[in-house]
């Protein structure tokens, strides 16, 4: 706020001009600057330029980041279904959207769908047991019951050829011995 | 910009713009250098330019006036003249030039930087209030006590009470 008396400086022309210490001393001309002026214009252009330059690097690296991230999501979009694992028995239920059977795998009997409503730790236990060795050794490891050996019963087959039993024994490791259990039968 | 309307700046502002930096730093003219080509950085032009330049000119020369006391701590102060502010005059009737630049150094900061930016900027007080802070009317009042003060340095007689403005 000015105080009332003071004159309006927008107005007051009467200080710079009708003074006269003012306008001797606007008459007093300034030193000319040492700047040097071809030096200041090529600055200035280099300044220019280095601005235009900034201009399209950023619109240029806006647009590579733009393209690589596109290129990203459609490869991940595309790979997507051929590689997501499924796991555990979550997914099971879910149907694929685009079947692609091949013709051995097509012909192949699956394993019946297993829901994680059976409940059957059993079943599930097989299921999984097939499933990696289905996954480590390929789809030969799918029981086929067509197989001729499928249903074979060994003691049979050594009865028949009137070999002694266990001539087609399977050594492995000793069998486990059972867990203890609160079955009475069980005990001793 | 183009480089016309650059070369008419620096031909018109350059020297006032120097002389305003010489308030508070050495290096007026890596300054006001600074200050033009910050102008060309520009994307939009600023309303007013040479307000424009004043103020960033201010600016530059008070932190480069800083960075130059804390350096004169550790540095042998160079016994070197200052530069001189204006062009020695032939005419007899008129003031010193170094008697006057040697009355304005003496005058408090906050006056003199008004008095350089109305007189030799050419700035009116509301861009210099703008500038500095405060309001027009203030800046005026600083104005005319710099007046009065460089009227007693230099032993000019006080001019007679100002009448209605005139425009």
């Amino acid at each position: 706020m000015s105080a009332p008396n003071d004159p309006d400086p927008l107005t007051d022309a009467a200080l710079c001009i009708g003074d006269p210490l003012a306008r001797a001393l606007s008459h007093l001309e300034p030193m000319p600057t040492a700047l040097s002026r071809d030096q200041l214009m090529f600055a200035a252009g280099a300044a220019g330029r280095d601005r235009d330059v900034a201009f399209w690097k950023r619109i240029v690296y806006g647009q590579a980041a733009a393209a690589c991230m596109l290129v990203g999501v459609g490869l991940t979009v595309l790979s997507l279904p051929e590689n997501t694992p499924i796991r555990g028995g979550e997914n099971l239920n879910v149907a694929p959207s685009t079947p692609k059977p091949s013709p051995a795998i097509a012909e192949a009997p699956r394993p019946a769908p297993l829901s994680a409503e059976t409940g059957d730790p059993a079943k599930l236990a097989q299921y999984l047991q097939l499933r990696s060795d289905v996954l480590a050794g390929g789809i030969n490891m799918l029981p086929n019951p067509n197989a001729p050996g499928a249903n074979l019963d060994v003691g049979k087959l050594e009865d028949s050829l009137k070999l002694p039993r266990g001539t087609f024994a399977i050594y492995g490791p000793p069998a486990r011995p059972k867990p203890l259990t609160d079955d009475p039968r069980d005990l001793p | 910009m183009g480089p016309e309307a650059l070369a008419l700046l620096v031909d018109r502002h350059a020297a006032a713009l120097t002389l305003y930096a010489r308030q508070w730093c050495g290096s007026a003219e890596d300054v006001v250098q600074t200050a033009f080509l910050k102008l060309v950085r520009q994307r939009t032009m600023p309303e007013n330019v040479a307000a424009w330049l004043f103020r960033v000119v201010r600016n530059a020369a008070i932190d480069a006036g800083r960075a130059a006391r804390r350096r004169q701590k550790y540095e042998t102060q160079a016994a070197t003249q200052a530069p001189l502010w204006f062009v020695p005059t032939e005419d007899p009737t008129g003031l010193d030039a170094r008697t006057a630049a040697a009355a304005l150094g003496q005058l408090p900061d906050e006056i003199r930087e008004i008095m350089v930016a109305h007189l030799w900027g050419g700035l009116t007080f509301e861009q210099i209030a703008a500038m500095v802070g405060g309001s027009a009317s203030t800046c005026y009042r600083r104005f005319a006590l710099g007046l009065d003060l460089l009227r007693d340095k230099l032993g000019v007689k006080q001019c007679p009470p100002r009448t209605t403005p005139t425009r």
